[in-house]
Formats: structure tokens, sequence, C-alpha cells
């Protein structure tokens, strides 16, 4: 019962929202292309620089993820250990 | 109110037939109205639950690692991740879009007179045209027979609820009938396709602003200073590496690591280019 009645009220809402809603849709679909054409730029520049632009295993946080992997630590902990590393070789 | 409530249902009691039938009308139309927009709402709010939880599918591990230590870190990745994936995700249906759009322009442009008319409004013709006869018209039909009689009431109101149905004439042999079918069917393909994505890259960045704010929580419920005699530390979650409670200790390394280096470097500078 509460399932109809969570419908009925859902769907009032949408009724008398409509208007809101749909400018919110027409939003999100003018922010999808704007992301678009930033990404066609993006890949164009990552293609000149041989970095790509939405491969998954260019993506940084996906190479810190391997890294971490790899050492078999966390990132703070590489960090750390990076930052010594550095303070000892100066 | 159980009188006012007695007092409506007197007066709808008290009305004529035409009446009642009116409102019984006007009542199924708005229910049936209310199902249209209910189904709508219930898709819309199912599809974006559903994609909202794909972050969590690379989130978590960030997490683990430590490779997002708070919220701001955490929405910059899954922004990072979404921008991405919106564009991975819609990037063919664009270029075909404007591929298409190119290419009917192109068209448009070279052929004779009237092809774009055609283009744009040949596809309509396969379809019924359905039309409501109005006071305004059936008075207007009369005047043009000669008939003195007119019909009584609001120019705009329609005299039946059946519509008129006809259909317009389509030549099989035309070719811009075939472009016109085409242009809309990938048009509607692709513009639901695009929609779909976009909703679920918006259902992703409100989750991630969401557990951004409730993942690195600190909680004192369960934790007491008095009764802890040791640091109080969670479990590590990657189970390949630390079974038990664990303090990791820097080691140092020989060589600084220059990957994390440039990374650092690489992520600041996507930080601060991160307009979207």
């Amino acid at each position: 019962m509460s399932e109809v009645f969570k419908f009925f009220k859902n769907a009032t809402k949408a009724l008398f929202l409509s208007p809101l809603y749909l400018l919110f849709f027409v939003w999100f679909l003018i922010r999808a292309i704007a992301l678009y054409f930033y990404g066609e730029y993006q890949s164009f520049i990552g293609m000149l620089t041989r970095k790509g632009y939405d491969k998954k295993e260019t993506y940084i946080y996906e190479r810190r993820l391997k890294l971490c992997k790899e050492k078999n630590t966390t990132f703070d902990v590489l960090k750390e250990q990076n930052k010594r590393a550095n303070e000892a070789n100066e | 109110m159980k009188q006012m409530n007695n007092i409506y249902l007197f007066a709808f009691i008290q009305a004529n037939e035409k009446s009642k039938k009116a409102f019984l009308i006007f009542l199924v139309l708005f229910i049936f109205i209310l199902l249209i927009f209910g189904a709508i709402y219930a898709l819309i709010a199912k599809h974006m639950n559903k994609n909202a939880k794909v972050i969590d599918t690379y989130m978590v591990e960030l997490c683990q690692y430590k490779i997002v230590n708070n919220p701001d870190q955490f929405f910059k990745a899954v922004k990072y991740y979404e921008k991405r994936k919106i564009h991975k995700a819609i990037k063919w249906p664009m270029r075909i879009l404007i591929m298409m759009g190119l290419f009917l322009l192109i068209y448009c442009l070279v052929s004779k007179d009237g092809t774009t008319k055609k283009v744009f409004s040949d596809f309509f013709d396969l379809f019924p045209r359905f039309k409501w006869q109005t006071v305004k018209s059936v008075n207007e039909e009369l005047k043009a027979v000669g008939s003195s009689a007119r019909v009584v009431g609001i120019s705009w109101m329609p005299v039946s609820l059946i519509p008129q149905v006809y259909w317009n004439k389509i030549n099989p042999k035309d070719i811009n009938l075939y472009i016109s079918c085409i242009f809309y069917i990938v048009l509607i393909v692709l513009f639901v396709k695009i929609s779909l994505d976009a909703l679920s890259y918006t259902a992703r960045i409100i989750r991630g602003k969401e557990k951004s704010r409730t993942v690195f929580e600190q909680n004192l419920d369960e934790y007491n200073y008095f009764n802890s005699n040791e640091p109080y530390l969670k479990p590590v979650v990657n189970n390949n590496v630390n079974t038990q409670n664990q303090v990791i200790t820097p080691q140092v390394n020989e060589q600084p690591n220059n990957q994390i280096n440039n990374d650092m470097n690489q992520v600041n500078d996507s930080n601060n280019n991160n307009q979207f």
C-alpha cells in the first residue's frame, strides 16, 4: 500500500514540478555535450602528447593504484618513502 | 472536515448527468496522466539509482589504498573518473550526430528547393494525424455550407472527445522520405542514449558528493579513551597484504620513485584544471 502511495506521491510531484525537472534535464544534456567537447579537446591534446584521455590505464589514480598494489602498501606510505628518499639524496 | 466532504458529495449527487460524466472523464484523464508521469519518474529514478553505484567499483580501492584522504580529494577523484567516462560513453553517438548533421546540411544545400522541408517533415506523414473538432471549426464549416445554425460555446472547446483521424499522402519513390526516416530514427536512438548517459553521470556525481561527506566521518560512538590500551586502529582492508590490524612503518628507499613525483605533479595540474 505504501508503495502505491509513494508512486502516486512521486507522480504528483513529477506532474507539478515537470517544468523544473525539464529544465534540470536540459541542463544535464548541455553539461554532457560540453563535457564531450572538452573531452574531444583533451583527447586531441593527449594524442599529441601521447598521454590519452579516456583510456583507463592512463588515469592518474589507476597508475597510483597499480603502484600501491605492486609495492603492497598504501599511497601515503609510498609518498613518505619517496619524500625520505628525496631528502636522503639531497 | 467531514461536514465539508458531505457538502461536496451532496453537490456531486445534485449535479446533472452531463456534469457528472464530465467530472468522471476529467478524473480518469487526470489519473491516466498521473500514471504516465509516475511511470516516467520511477523509470528515471531506477536508472539513476542503479548507475550511481558504479562509483563504488573504483572509489573503494582508492580509499583502501589511501589515495584519497579527504572529502575534497574524494569528490575530485569521482569527477576525474566521471568526466572521462561520460566522454567515452557518448563520443560515438555525438560523432554520428555531428556527421549526420553535416551530411544533411550539405545534402539540403546542394539539392533543389523544398528538400529541406521534405527531409524534416516526411517522417511524420507515416503516422496518422488527429484533429479535434472545436466550436470554432464547426461554426466555420456551418458558415461555409451556408447554414445559419451555430454551436454555442467557447471557440477553442472541442465538441467531441473522439478526434478525426486522417493520413497525409506519402510518395514511396521519394528518397527524401527514407532520408527523413533514417534521420529521425537515428536521432531518437542517439537522444535516448545520450540522455541516459547524462542522467547516469549526474547520478554518480551526486552520489560522489554525498559519499564524500560520509566516508571520512569520524565516529566516537564505539570509542572510549579509557577503555582502549592501544591506538584505535582500523583493520587494513587489503587482504592480500595485511591480515591483522597493522601499522605500516615507512621504509627508506635508496632511490626516490620518480613516478610518484610525476603523478603528484600531474594530479595537482589536473585538479587545477578541473572545471566541470
